[in-house]
Order: C-alpha cells, then sequence, then structure tokens
C-alpha cells in the first residue's frame, strides 16, 4: 500500500512525468495532492508510479487567533455563522465556518476604534436556524447590549430577515440598535463584501437608536452599505453583494466613503430593555398556484394558529379554496393575505373575490411582507390575548407597515 | 498556508481603486456577483487538442485553483485555472524543449487606463478561456525563445481558435542568470521577446558589476528631505507642473551611488524610476544627470542641504505627500535586494523592449482550491473527441491548401502565416479561381496598399469581389477594380459603374493600336501604353494579337 496519508510529502510519477507535491486527502481510490506549484491535482491512486516518501508535515487547518480588538467604543459582537463568519481553509479548499478576529482587524479599516466584546455561538448556516434560534439569539444579544449598549449579529444572509424581524418584534423596547450583517462572498476572497458590511455596521453602531436593522452593500461597488429596517427588508437576489433591499422605499440609512446619511430618522432607543422571548411555533406559509388543492390546503392549515397565504396580484387565490379557508377561520385559525408580488400592498377591496375573502374572515396584510407577517404572528400568539390578535396585527408596531410606497430604489 | 503573498502584500500598499466598465458580452460572472457557471466543454476540447499537439499527456480531472491576482485585472481578486495536460514537449532546431503544464484558465480584464490612484478596466476580455502554456527551463537563448514562442504560437494561430486580436496570444518569459529567476509579463511581439531578454541580460550584468563594486557598502540611506521651496521659481516645466498639481519635491542622499545611477552600463537610476513611478510620483532626477532637465540654479542650495561626499549620489523625487513615506522603504528594501543580488521579481516590457519593475514574484501560496466547481472528470470520449480535433501542423496546412488551390507552397504558406485563410477560402469560392485569388491576395492588394500607403478594408474588398464575381469578371477587371478602390479611395459602388471599368470594344482597341504602332511602339511597352490611352478593360492576349497583325501587314 503506498503511503498516501494526509501530508505525506511525495515524490512520485504520473503518466510517466515526474512531479512533487503534499497529500492534501484520499478517498474513493483517488488521492489529492498539492504540487509545489502551487495547483492542486486529483490522480487515481493506481497510476502514481515510483511513489517516493520524501517527509510529512502536519496539514493543520489555518489556525487563528482568539484574542479581541481593543480600544474605543464597546461594540457587542454576536457571530451566529454564515458566510460572513466563514473562511476557506486554504489547504483543503472547504469553506468552515470559524471567527478571526485578527483576520477582522487587518481587513476592515475602522475596526480599531472600538472594542469588541465577543460571543461565539456554534455556527449554525442561516437555513438550519429555526425559531428557538431566534430566542437564543435575542438572550445572547441582550446579554451584550446591556454590557456594550450596541450590538452587531454575524448571520447568514438566507434566513436573515426572518431572524432579524424576529427579534425586531420580540424586543418591544431597546438602549440601542441591534445590526445584522452578513456577507455574500467569504472573507478570503479579494472580492469579499464582508470587509466593507462590518465597517459599515460599525459606524451605524454609533447611531442612537432603538431598532433593529440590517446592513449590506448598497450596490455593486465596494465603498456604500446600506442600513436597512428589518421588517422592511428581503434578500432580493440569490448572489449579489446589493441582494438586500428596502422595499417600497429607501434604506434609512447609507453608509458611504466613511460617512453617515439618513433618509429616515430611525426609532429612538429607550432607557431600558424590554424583551418578550415567546413565540408560536404552530404558524405556517403557503404560497398559493393553479394548481393548489383543497385538500393540500386543508392539510397545511391542519393543527395551525395561524397561516400567511401569499396571494396573487392585490390578495387572491382561486375561489375553490373559500370552502377550506371558511372552515380554517371558524375553527379559530388566523388566515392573513399577503402578495407573491412582493413589492406593493394586498388590497382586497378593488375586486368582488378579494371582498368575498374579507367577509370570509381573511386578514389583509396591507403592505407588510410575508416572512414578516409570519413572525410578527408568531409574536402576537405567544404573547398577547388572541382576541387582541387581529388589532394588534394590523397596528404598525415596527414599521413594519409602509404607508406610502416610493419610487424609491429599484425593486431587485 | 498562514503566509502572506508577497505580491499580495504589495498591493495592498499601493491601496489603489479600481474601476470596471462593463461590456456587452459580460454578466454577472464577470462582475462576480455570481458563481462561476460550469466548465466550457467547447474550451477544454479544444484545449485537450492542443495539448495533443503539444506531446502532452492529459490529467483524469480537472481541479479548478483560485490563483489571487491582485492588481485589480480581475473582479474577483482571482483567477480561475486548471492544469489539463502535462509533460508534452516540442522538438525545435536546438533540441527538444519541454512542455511542463497547460492549464485552462480564464482570460484577465483588459486595462484600459492607468492612475496611480485608479486603474480602470474593461470586462469585454475577462472570462474568455484562455491556455496557459508553461515551457521548462530548456530555451537557451532569445532567438531560441523566439523560435519556441513562434512554434507554439504557431499551433495556437493556424488552428483559428484563437481571437484576432494583437494581445490574444501573449507571452510571459522567464530569465535567470542564477540570481533569482524574473518574470517578464505579457510580451506581445515575438521579436521583443529577443529584445527584452537581450535588455534583461545586460541589466542584470551590470547590477552583478555595480553589487562587487560595492560590497557592503549599501546601507538603506534613503531619507527624504522636502525641498519644495528651492524649486519655487525652478526652469524645469515638469517640476513646475507638479508642484502646481499640489505635489512636493523631496530629495535624499545615495551614499556611494554617485556614478553608478546613469554612468555607460551603469543605470541603478532606472531601479528607483520605476519604483517612482508605481506610487504616481512625477518622476526622479538624480545627480548622475545633474545638471539638466532646467534643474541648475537649484544644485547648490541643494548640495549645502544634503552634503554629499564625494563618492555620494543624490536624488530628487517629485511626490504627493501621502506616498513619499512607503516610496521611501520601498526604494530601500529594493536596492538593497538588488546589491544582494537577488533580482526575482515580476517585470514587464515595454514597446522598446526595455523590462520595467512591476510587482514581487508571487508565491505557491497564492493558490487554493476554486470551491464553486465541483472536480471535473475528463473521459475517454473526451480525449477521442479532441484527437479527432487537434490543429494540424504548418507543413499539412501548407500541403492541403496549395493542393486545393493550385497554388505553389510558398503562396501558401504566406496565406498561413498572413492570417489570410479564412479570407482566401471566402475569395477563391467567389472568384471561382483560386489562383486569381491569391495572387490578388499576397500580390495586388500589398502592392496597391504600399503605394496608397493605406490598409484596406478586407470587408471593402469582400463587397467589390462579389460585385465583380456577379458579371464574371476577369482577372484585368479585378486588378483594375482594386486600383480605384485603394488608388483613388472610390467606393465600391461607383467602381462598378465607373468607365474605367467597361470593356473596351475590339474597334476602338485596334484604332488605338494602330494609333501607338504608327508611335513606333513595341510589343514591349504595347501594354502600358495602351493603358494610358484607352480607358476601360481590354484582355492583353487580344491586344497582342492585333498588334501581331498590323504589324504583320506593315512588314
Amino acid at each position: 500500500m503506498k503511503n498516501l496519508a494526509e501530508g505525506a510529502i511525495l515524490r512520485f510519477k504520473y503518466k510517466q512525468t515526474q512531479f512533487d507535491g503534499i497529500v492534501i486527502s484520499s478517498a474513493n481510490g483517488t488521492v489529492n495532492v498539492k504540487l509545489n506549484s502551487g495547483y492542486n491535482i486529483t490522480i487515481p491512486v493506481d497510476s502514481m508510479d515510483d511513489v517516493e516518501l520524501r517527509g510529512t508535515r502536519k496539514i493543520a487547518a489555518t489556525e487563528f487567533r482568539q484574542e479581541s480588538a481593543h480600544g474605543g467604543k464597546g461594540v457587542g459582537l454576536l457571530a451566529t455563522g454564515g458566510t460572513i463568519a466563514s473562511r476557506v481553509d486554504y489547504v483543503t479548499g472547504a469553506v468552515k465556518p470559524v471567527l478571526d478576529p485578527a483576520f477582522l482587524e487587518d481587513s476592515v479599516s475602522n475596526i480599531r476604534n472600538f472594542s469588541l466584546d465577543m460571543d461565539l455561538m456554534e455556527p449554525v448556516l442561516s437555513e438550519n436556524i429555526a425559531p428557538a434560534d431566534w430566542v437564543e439569539i435575542a438572550h445572547r444579544v441582550m446579554r451584550l447590549l446591556e454590557k456594550n449598549q450596541r450590538c452587531i449579529v454575524l448571520h447568514g444572509t438566507d434566513t436573515m430577515s426572518y431572524t432579524a424581524s424576529a427579534l425586531s418584534f420580540m424586543f418591544d423596547e431597546l438602549t440601542g440598535p441591534i445590526l445584522f450583517v452578513g456577507s455574500q462572498r467569504s472573507s478570503d476572497r479579494p472580492s469579499s463584501d464582508a470587509f466593507l458590511n462590518l465597517e459599515a455596521s460599525l459606524e451605524f453602531s454609533g447611531i442612537s437608536m432603538g431598532e433593529v436593522g440590517i446592513v449590506m452593500h448598497r450596490n455593486i461597488s465596494d465603498h456604500e452599505a446600506a442600513l436597512h429596517r428589518a421588517v422592511r427588508s428581503r434578500k432580493m437576489h440569490t448572489s449579489r453583494r446589493d441582494a438586500f433591499r428596502t422595499l417600497g422605499g429607501l434604506p434609512m440609512a447609507v453608509y458611504s466613503s466613511g460617512t453617515v446619511s439618513f433618509n429616515e430618522a430611525p426609532r429612538p432607543a429607550s432607557d431600558r430593555i424590554l424583551l418578550k422571548d415567546r413565540l408560536e411555533h404552530k404558524v405556517s406559509m403557503v404560497y398559493f398556484h393553479p394548481s393548489l388543492e383543497a385538500d393540500d390546503l386543508e392539510q397545511i392549515l391542519h393543527g395551525r394558529r395561524a397561516a400567511i397565504i401569499l396571494g396573487t396580484g392585490l390578495g387572491h387565490v382561486g375561489s375553490r379554496l373559500y370552502g377550506t379557508i371558511k372552515d380554517a377561520v371558524k375553527s379559530g385559525v388566523k388566515i392573513i393575505m399577503t402578495s407573491q408580488c412582493i413589492n406593493g400592498m394586498v388590497d382586497m377591496n378593488v375586486y368582488s373575490t378579494g371582498r368575498e375573502l374579507q367577509s370570509i374572515g381573511v386578514i389583509p396584510a396591507g403592505s407588510m411582507l410575508p416572512e414578516v407577517a409570519l413572525v410578527k404572528s408568531m409574536y402576537l400568539l405567544g404573547n398577547y390575548p388572541e382576541s387582541d390578535f387581529k388589532e394588534l396585527f394590523l397596528h404598525d408596531m415596527r414599521g413594519e407597515f409602509n404607508l406610502r410606497d416610493r419610487l424609491g430604489g429599484d425593486p431587485l | 498556508m498562514g503566509n502572506y503573498d508577497p505580491a499580495a502584500v504589495y498591493e495592498k500598499g499601493r491601496s489603489r481603486v479600481f474601476a470596471y466598465e462593463i461590456s456587452d458580452n459580460s454578466c454577472l460572472v464577470e462582475y462576480d456577483e455570481e458563481p462561476p457557471h460550469d466548465v466550457n466543454n467547447e474550451a477544454l476540447l479544444k484545449g485537450l487538442a492542443v495539448s495533443t499537439a503539444l506531446n502532452c499527456r492529459t490529467v483524469d480531472a480537472l481541479e479548478y485553483m483560485r490563483k489571487i491576482v491582485v492588481d485589480g485585472s480581475n473582479t474577483s481578486g482571482f483567477q480561475r485555472t486548471a492544469i489539463i495536460s502535462f509533460g508534452g514537449w516540442v522538438d525545435t532546431s536546438r533540441g527538444r524543449v519541454r512542455i511542463s503544464t497547460v492549464c485552462l484558465e480564464e482570460d484577465s480584464a483588459r486595462k484600459i487606463s492607468d492612475e496611480s490612484a485608479e486603474v480602470t478596466y474593461s470586462l469585454d476580455r475577462l472570462g474568455i478561456p484562455l491556455l496557459e502554456i508553461a515551457t521548462e527551463p530548456d530555451i537557451v537563448d532569445g532567438e531560441h525563445a523566439v523560435e519556441v514562442a513562434r512554434q507554439i504560437g504557431d499551433i495556437i494561430l493556424l488552428s483559428g481558435w484563437s481571437r484576432r486580436a494583437s494581445e490574444s496570444i501573449r507571452q510571459d518569459v522567464n530569465f535567470s542568470m542564477g540570481h533569482g529567476r524574473v518574470e517578464i509579463k505579457g510580451v506581445p511581439k515575438l521579436s521583443a521577446i529577443r529584445d527584452c531578454l537581450s535588455y534583461e541580460k545586460d541589466r542584470q550584468s551590470s547590477l552583478i558589476e555595480i553589487s562587487e563594486k560595492l560590497g557592503e557598502a549599501w546601507k538603506n540611506g534613503i531619507k527624504f528631505t522636502d525641498v519644495t521651496e528651492l524649486f519655487a521659481a525652478t526652469g524645469s516645466k515638469v517640476i513646475r507642473r507638479s508642484i502646481e498639481a499640489g505635489m512636493r519635491v523631496y530629495a535624499s542622499l545615495l551614499p556611494g551611488l554617485s556614478g553608478y545611477l546613469k554612468n555607460g552600463p551603469y543605470r541603478l537610476g532606472r531601479e528607483l524610476a520605476d519604483v517612482a513611478k508605481l506610487y504616481g510620483s512625477g518622476g526622479i532626477m538624480h545627480s548622475d544627470e545633474l545638471p539638466g532637465y532646467g534643474v541648475k540654479d537649484e544644485l547648490e542650495p541643494l548640495k549645502n542641504i544634503l552634503k554629499p561626499g564625494s563618492d555620494d549620489g543624490f536624488f530628487i523625487i517629485v511626490s504627493d505627500e501621502s506616498h513619499i513615506g512607503i516610496i521611501g522603504r520601498e526604494m530601500n528594501s529594493r536596492l538593497s535586494k538588488i546589491l544582494r543580488l537577488d533580482f526575482s521579481e515580476t517585470r514587464y516590457a515595454d514597446a522598446m523592449g526595455e523590462t520595467h519593475y512591476l510587482r514581487p514574484l508571487p508565491g505557491g501560496e497564492r493558490m487554493y482550491p476554486e470551491t464553486d466547481i465541483p472536480i471535473y472528470e475528463i473521459t475517454s470520449e473526451m480525449i477521442a473527441m479532441a484527437r479527432e480535433i487537434v490543429p494540424k501542423t504548418r507543413e499539412e496546412l501548407t500541403a492541403e491548401l496549395s493542393g486545393k488551390y493550385g497554388i505553389s507552397k510558398q503562396e501558401a504558406m504566406s496565406i498561413l502565416v498572413n492570417n489570410l485563410a479564412g479570407f482566401m477560402d471566402e475569395m477563391a469560392s467567389v472568384t471561382g479561381n483560386g489562383k486569381l485569388a491569391s495572387r490578388l491576395l499576397l500580390q495586388v492588394i500589398p502592392d496597391l496598399e504600399k503605394k496608397a500607403s493605406v490598409e484596406i478594408s478586407m470587408e471593402d474588398v469582400k463587397k467589390l469581389f462579389n460585385a465583380l464575381a456577379k458579371r464574371s469578371a476577369v482577372k484585368e477587371e479585378y486588378e483594375r477594380a482594386l486600383e480605384l478602390l485603394i488608388l483613388h479611395s472610390m467606393p465600391v459602388d461607383s467602381i462598378i459603374v465607373s468607365p474605367e471599368m467597361k470593356h473596351v470594344e475590339v474597334d476602338e482597341l485596334r484604332k488605338a493600336i494602330v494609333a501607338l504602332f504608327e508611335e513606333g511602339v513595341s510589343d514591349k511597352n504595347l501594354i502600358p501604353r495602351l493603358r494610358a490611352s484607352v480607358k476601360g478593360i481590354f484582355d492583353p492576349s487580344t491586344a497582342f494579337k492585333i498588334f501581331r497583325d498590323i504589324s504583320g501587314k506593315q512588314n
């Protein structure tokens, strides 16, 4: 058996040509070698000849220092995982979730002006985050806020607006900003957006405000970041670094080459923190489509306390579903109508079908985004009497309603 | 692996802004706003075919790497590259030259402008499939380098797969005299390879001499003093303009370097100037060239400040305040590196074939796996397909062309090297006469172009030939029409209806020949005289027939 253990320094022949390199891994009859030229090459084990072991080296994943930056204003930094808290392992190429403060220090220009109070969670990819994690994140954020008056949360972008909206509702009162930051490119890449997004979030963290925001690139250039209100923002592109948008308006503030400018005054900070951390998990979401049948909908609604429907256009579903919806409402399920158009508001008075749905008891969510309606329902059902649901749901609690749809930035 | 790449650290120090111009052929992938798509199969097959022509062995699997490139020429900050084959060779007049690897890469963005603070690239070239063919150090000298580059370039050129753009085939030339590898990037022309190798050889030889003479004498002696005030009323336009633009003038001693800066073969001044240029400096002037460039009266007060000893040189540099610190550090470290006889670095060649410092040599640390592209197996079917399209050699193509059109091998070769093969096929089918097409392309058009000193658009020629083919034109018509097009810049539509393009009636021709005969014309100057006296096209053989007819009668 050839000695192809990880870290073996080899000289070998492959198709009669001599190579020198170090074994990165071997599996399924192939071996991956980093050649001295820097290239990796994957070779079937049995086509390697004249293998000569010339030494071994430990292949350690890149090691990271853990001490934090110090000096200046204190900022709580909670790392939950996601691309922004990931680095490539330069040896194997695997992207692993780690937070490397020293690397951030080298790459984020203003980081030395702050003293980071770091809390590292067991890293999770954001698609794996569930409501129970929102509660844990909220408690960790609260501890950091109590010490530092401001908190930055590193989070994967995929479900970032859900988590940020959840915290937005759960914190009835806040003494300072909670800013969610993510990145669309991992920080090993010279073109990563992580550094500017972090730099901007550090600057935004100085704002006295009592709400939850999302800080991401403003456009595809590398000098502007936007602060979005969590409950009005959404990831609108799979890969662009400016994927996050404030829908129906402008972002609250923009950071551009060192300066912050506001489009809108944020909600003022309170003198205390009030956290309501109970969430009703039995809330569902349904995307209406032309072949959605009543029995399908019935199953989804079964045992739920509320359901968000993404209807067509101004807020419609096929009339074949009216019976099912009526039964659900009668049995106490809150049925909320949002639109799959994402941009614009539902208006169920324009067509008679919309009026009919309303008479059945469907609650139109207005301009509220579907994901926000979901999170808000979970929060309301968890913390308030059921009888207050409709009134509170239609009440603008955190700026989740867009009362004036402006011709703002382009919806992506 | 925990190490910093010197080239990356260097670029970080320059902290420039990179701007990108979006082009019609670019998309989110080029903007680095979307992950890469699948490997381009056509490019891969052609790459494998070229590999076969270079006698290389194919890898079993493609494994894409990210090669960190920090000069802004890639929006992502890295270039995607994978080895597709290795272990090949080309046979040359000076022995076999081994090919180490052939890599299939993405081409970088094309630089449009380069200011000290901002570099602009166009995205029109970014991501176009590029083959990188690397040779082992088997090349003997500059002449041989040209031969090898031509031979490899031929395979690409004659395949017809390369873009028709001047920079589509580029050479990176590596050179070493035993004091570290110098990589000269992007040498555009074959002849420039020889020039820049010879330049580099002279440069390194002179540096070795300087280093031997100086020994350990150089001790990082560059320290700048702001001397802007001395130049308030300077006679140097360059300096005056720079000061007006907000720059400052700094001066420093160069202990022990007098006579090495620009003196016969010694050109240490250039090594400093190269650094200055990279940081946006307005330029340097040193003691071996002063007084000069309008600087004269400033020298005495300058010497009073610097107090140079008899061996000491000095120089002044124009720079903005923010860069002078790093310029000083870079100059000191570069001079000590050179004088320690470590010449390894990346350089570039200018149009004169002179080379200049560009950045430190990057290390193997700059490569890590591209995780967005899965490992891609190269199947035996793909290799078989590639073998079917292996580019033909020059000899094969020449024989093929000369057989097909009944032209000589020399003509066929000229068509190939002038990249006219495609045009030749088209023109031969339009005119229905390969020999004629070849003569027009290789002789008539170039001669007329030379006479008129213009370069004619091949599109116009094509249009003209198509129009002429419609009226089954003869050789003389093609020649006359090309004259009108090239010498008289007449539009194609007017040429076709021009009286000069009419066939001369036999009677008219006879009349003209009779007139000329009476003037004593001989059969040697009949045709040119006839051309001068009649407008229109005639067949010379008919003219001779008439001439013989008339002269026979007379005798």
